[in-house]
């Protein structure tokens, strides 16, 4: 069995030299010290490690759960209300986020979140196809949400959305 | 300080050195180094294990932040080959801690 580390022992020097000058004008109290081993330390690194799997198991556990469905009718706009280019922005699917309702030429309603996916700034439709976020001039193709440049690497999350009795309904937040 | 005296200060650094040798030669070449069945050859595998562990470490930290940003952004697929690769880490940390003393001790 191998032994506990004696921190004497440990600096290997000869027996004699604890007769050495230097030590007797500076005493070191070594029975007063608290020492921590290497073993004792190498004993914490193999608990943290342990732990460190535990949490990231725990993390794919939570993030393997069902949830609950996210499905939340909520009527953003009238038919007809925007014109092509127009756009405006609506809470969903509570008042603390938000999503841009867009006309899009040729592709008629669209609708995303508006939380920008690198930095969560607002993004903003500049009429030309594309949305941009002002932070950090992210860009987003606004007929798909995918990302056209910028530091985002990620597309912004589509809201789906409804027709019933001439109201647009934004029904489903689809995160990608 | 006489010439002699300057002479014998140079060959330690650190009064609390022990004196340099030179590796032992085994039959298969240089051994790993002076007395390394001995205390102080279990002081450096043990000095190397914590390193080790140290590193392993340090990657599993990242790992748990990388599961942490990825479960916070709504996005589970990666999740499972993070905790995999966490697991690994684990496991080389155990055969890191345990192995070298069970093979010193069959020595």
């Amino acid at each position: 069995m191998v032994q506990e580390v004696n921190p004497q022992a440990e600096s290997g020097e000869p027996r004699e030299s604890h007769d050495e000058e230097w030590r007797k004008e500076f005493p070191y109290p070594w029975d007063e010290d608290e020492v921590v081993t290497r073993r004792d330390t190498l004993r914490f690194l193999l608990a943290g490690s342990g732990a460190l799997f535990l949490a990231t198991g725990v993390l794919a556990v939570l993030g393997a759960l069902p949830r609950g469905s996210n499905v939340t009718s909520i009527p953003i706009a009238k038919e007809g209300e925007l014109a092509e280019n127009q756009w405006k922005v609506f809470n969903y699917p509570d008042e603390y986020a938000q999503g841009i309702l867009i006309n899009l030429p040729g592709h008629g309603l669209v609708a995303y979140s508006d939380v920008c996916t690198h930095l969560s700034c607002a993004v903003l439709y500049q009429g030309d196809g594309k949305m941009h976020c002002p932070c950090h001039d992210g860009l987003f193709d606004a007929a798909t949400g995918n990302v056209l440049a910028g530091p985002p690497t990620r597309p912004l999350p589509l809201i789906q959305l409804a027709r019933q009795n001439g109201i647009i309904y934004a029904v489903k937040e689809i995160a990608r | 300080m006489s010439t002699n005296n300057a002479r014998a200060y140079r060959r330690k650094a650190n009064p609390d050195d022990p004196p340099v040798q030179r590796p032992p030669r085994g039959s298969r070449g240089l051994m790993p180094g002076p007395n390394f069945l001995g205390l102080q050859g279990r002081i450096a595998i043990v000095q190397a294990q914590v390193f080790l562990l140290a590193v392993i470490l340090i990657a599993q930290l990242w790992l748990i932040t990388d599961a942490l940003y990825e479960l916070l952004s709504g996005r589970s697929a990666s999740l499972g080959w993070l905790a995999l690769a966490s697991g690994i880490g684990f496991v080389l940390a155990l055969i890191i801690a345990l192995w070298p003393r069970r093979r010193i001790e069959e020595m």
